[in-house]
């Protein structure tokens, strides 16, 4: 189930929602960790059964750290998660590449598991791992009710795409959270948002960028035209489930951080990833940057944790070779930031940093696209006329005219303005900017409603 | 207005929205079959996708969403939308794939084709599809298969005296009806001069049909492009020519059907109104005039070719019609065993896409 399913908006929403605000106190964690079972076994019931799992081996783990006084008996707990929840990822996503790597070379015969990472797997180990080492660190308490720590968990609107809550953040929503009507009606307001950014543009970028991959324009600018889509696509698909998300958590109480702060105004590489997917970035500061020493230790030292950390980010991102490689790429841009790139950017003007910066990241959605290193090798070639058919054909410019409209929302919406209009009509408390942001602010994610539904129902894209 | 009384209207606004669709769709009526729902299917996953799709299609005024999101891409300046291209006035054209006119198909099926005109001395018309002759009627930039290399190489391949050149004369009647804007289709207008075409290359005299007084069927005709967006499409009319109604046939289908016309008039209405020329398409079918006796035409074709034959009528005692996407049989025997003592003449008559993708010999 998808926050952009007729199932889910219609079905499971409004039933979910009616039983969590009817029933008491007391119960509301109880209504939330059954709908988001609910939530998670649709579609894989399965894998419901290893979530609970580690719900439980979790809770086990956090009062055996909070129970012994040896360090070494606390790391070694902090292992067993670690392990545990890196070597679920590893083993759905290489078991089957294992199988055939064997059955090519050692001659065995075992049949291929068919294993798919299940939905959110990426997110709730982070979310585990990140309880045992806050408990460790002193920075928690461990949670002595296990159905707390199952909402922490399974926490249903933050398994598609996060935010990466660290439990230190979120532990104190676990035992009451209270619910007051500016919270409804902003909470409301920004699932609205995520989900127009989903379904109304993130669907069809990705149209776009899948018809200049099918139609093989093989031209430059339909290369540039396909990845500027992609990169839009992804944006908007993340930072629309984050806001769907994050509207979901004000629903029920929870205060969630930003997960992306218009990432494409960035000026730096080192900017960018402070508003790209915050929470990811910060987990992997925290939990894995800073533990191997951070900045702490030389420049060799540093040099190795970077590559380290982005390495790994590629790896949680799926584990390909592309990604590999396109970790490698921050890796790499972050160091000739920090030790050499930096200072000649800060002689440039902003917006020329700010273009040079998103041409580095279009780059690096290059990497995370393609699979195949010779098919990535060869878009990027096309980028800048390698192996291009011609500057503009037909199909480009045609592609070009009839996503004119959406390219230019897609840019005006990732860009902070609305933010800021918002911003200035709100602080009026009386007269016409008053009255208008009092029906804009009811209109607009009526009419965004509206048009996700149509978009949805009537639209031939990739919902649900 | 005060915070409170402002939240409780943003919040009963948008749950009145969620809430009344919900309620809606809660009484709507499903159709997945409860045989469909098994263990396997839950525990796949498979029933989820199912019951999504399921929930798509009853979703409470589906043609409605439909057309608010269709409008909603027309003024964000779509003009392509479920495999259609949004034309000027009104004209909507198929988007044929790289896939439907690769050049190892272009290659196969021009040497099977040299091969029929071989064995049969067979005529060919190739009728282009309407991006071909509508070109400035298309989007700003769409693509487009550029049928003249296609035709150039049947030319070529079947000799100037098989090939019957039909791209011409359209082009000139680009400007009037001569193909449905909401199907892949020729008009009758558009069979009359593919058939004055014809007459020219065969050296006869044309039976003189008057095309200033064609007799329209309906005007409420909305086709497969039309259909494939909704309401926003507008409609065609179906037109014949009168001399075409009044003359005695018999056509017989392989089914047995029997029509004493060339037009089925219970089509009109129903989901496939072209079924209205010749009937429900099928492999294959026998047509009995009163014309020219002793003379018999065998048509190797598609709906254009069922478009066309009215209008061949009137030139000869009998005409055949083989569709080789229906047929099943061994085509050189069914010509072997149709063809008369006398001889007869034989046509292989097709748009340009149809014979790429359908055409077998």
């Amino acid at each position: 189930m998808t926050f952009d399913s007729l199932l889910f908006l219609f079905r499971f929403l409004p039933v979910f929602l009616i039983c969590y605000y009817v029933v008491p106190q007391g119960m509301k964690n109880l209504v939330l960790f059954l709908g988001s079972l609910v939530f998670y076994a649709w579609g894989e019931p399965y894998y419901a059964l290893l979530l609970v799992f580690l719900i439980l081996v979790h809770y086990v783990l956090g009062l055996l750290i909070e129970a012994t006084h040896r360090i070494h008996e606390k790391r070694a707990f902090v292992i067993v998660s670690v392990l545990l929840n890196v070597g679920f990822m590893l083993g759905f996503r290489y078991a089957d590449a294992l199988i055939e790597a064997s059955n090519e070379w050692l001659g065995s015969d075992y049949t291929a598991l068919g294993l798919e990472a299940p939905i959110g797997l990426m997110i709730y180990s982070l979310c585990a791992i990140s309880y045992v080492v806050d408990v460790y660190r002193g920075d928690a308490k461990a949670q002595h009710n296990p159905l707390q720590l199952a909402v922490y968990l399974a926490f249903f609107p933050r398994l598609l795409a996060g935010p990466i809550d660290c439990y230190c953040d979120t532990g104190r929503y676990l035992k009451e959270r209270h619910v007051d009507l500016a919270a409804i009606s902003s909470g409301l307001r920004r699932f609205i948002v995520g989900l127009a950014k989903k379904v109304l543009l993130a669907d069809e970028l990705f149209l776009l960028w899948e018809e200049c991959l099918s139609s093989a324009t093989g031209d430059v600018l339909g290369a540039w035209l396909g990845i500027f889509a992609y990169a839009f696509a992804l944006y908007f698909t993340l930072s629309g489930y984050s806001d769907m998300a994050i509207g979901l958590g004000n629903l029920m109480g929870f205060r969630f951080r930003e997960n992306f702060r218009h990432p494409y105004v960035a000026d730096s590489i080192k900017d960018f990833w402070r508003r790209w997917y915050v929470s990811m970035g910060e987990w992997f500061h925290s939990y894995v940057y800073i533990p191997m020493g951070g900045n702490q230790y030389g420049v060799i030292k540093q040099l190795i944790n970077v590559i380290f950390v982005w390495l790994l980010i590629g790896f949680w991102q799926g584990g390909s070779i592309n990604l590999l490689l396109w970790g490698l790429w921050y890796a790499l841009l972050l160091l000739l930031d920090k030790f050499f790139l930096g200072k000649v950017m800060e002689l440039l003007p902003g917006i020329l940093r700010q273009i040079l910066t998103f041409l580095a990241v279009l780059i690096g959605w290059v990497f995370f696209a393609f699979e195949s290193p010779l098919d990535m090798l060869s878009y990027l070639g096309m980028l800048f006329g390698v192996g291009a058919s011609s500057i503009a054909g037909r199909e480009a410019l045609f592609l070009g005219r009839e996503y004119f409209l959406v390219l230019v929302i897609a840019v005006v919406a990732s860009l902070p303005l609305a933010n800021h209009l918002t911003a200035r009509l709100s602080v009026s408390k009386t007269g016409p900017a008053m009255a208008l942001y009092r029906v804009g602010e009811k209109l607009i994610p009526s009419l965004l409603l509206l048009l996700s539904i149509a978009s949805i129902v009537g639209g031939g894209g990739i919902h649900g | 207005m005060d915070e409170r009384r402002n939240h409780l209207l943003t919040i009963g606004l948008i749950a009145c929205i969620f809430l009344v669709l919900a309620g809606a769709n809660l009484f709507s009526e499903g159709t997945i079959d409860a045989a469909e729902v098994s263990e396997d299917t839950v525990l796949s996953g498979a029933f989820g996708e199912d019951y999504e799709a399921d929930l798509k299609e009853r979703f409470v005024g589906t043609e409605k969403w439909k057309r608010v999101w269709n409008n909603t891409e027309l003024l964000l300046g779509k003009r392509c939308m479920n495999g259609v291209y949004i034309g000027s006035s009104g004209q909507l054209f198929a988007v044929h794939g790289p896939s439907d006119y690769a050049q190892e198909l272009v290659d196969a099926q021009v040497d099977d084709l040299k091969q029929l005109v071989l064995d049969w001395d067979a005529d060919v018309l190739l009728v282009p599809t309407a991006d071909n002759i509508l070109t400035d009627r298309l989007p700003a930039f769409a693509p487009y298969y550029d049928e003249t290399a296609l035709l150039s190489q049947v030319q070529e391949s079947v000799g100037d005296e098989h090939y019957i050149d039909a791209f011409s004369i359209l082009s000139e009647h680009a400007d009037e009806y001569i193909y449905y804007r909401t199907e892949e289709r020729i008009t009758s207008l558009g069979a009359y001069y593919a058939f004055l075409a014809w007459a020219d290359f065969e050296g006869k005299y044309p039976y003189p049909y008057r095309s200033d007084r064609l007799a329209v069927v309906t005007d409420s005709f909305v086709g497969g492009n039309g259909q494939k967006l909704g309401s926003i499409a507008k409609t065609d009319s179906i037109s014949v020519f009168p001399e075409t109604l009044q003359r005695k046939v018999s056509v017989v289908t392989d089914q047995g059907t029997h029509y004493d016309s060339y037009y089925e008039p219970s089509a009109v209405g129903e989901e496939n109104v072209l079924d209205y020329f010749l009937g429900e398409t099928t492999a294959f079918l026998e047509i009995q005039t009163d014309y020219h006796p002793g003379s018999t035409l065998f048509v190797i074709g598609d709906s254009t070719a069922e478009i066309l034959i009215p209008l061949l009528g009137a030139q000869y005692e009998r005409i055949y019609l083989v569709n080789p996407k229906e047929y099943r049989g061994d085509l050189s025997e069914l010509l072997r065993s149709c063809q008369p003592d006398t001889g007869m003449d034989v046509l292989v008559l097709y748009d340009c896409i149809s014979f790429l993708n359908t055409f077998t010999y």
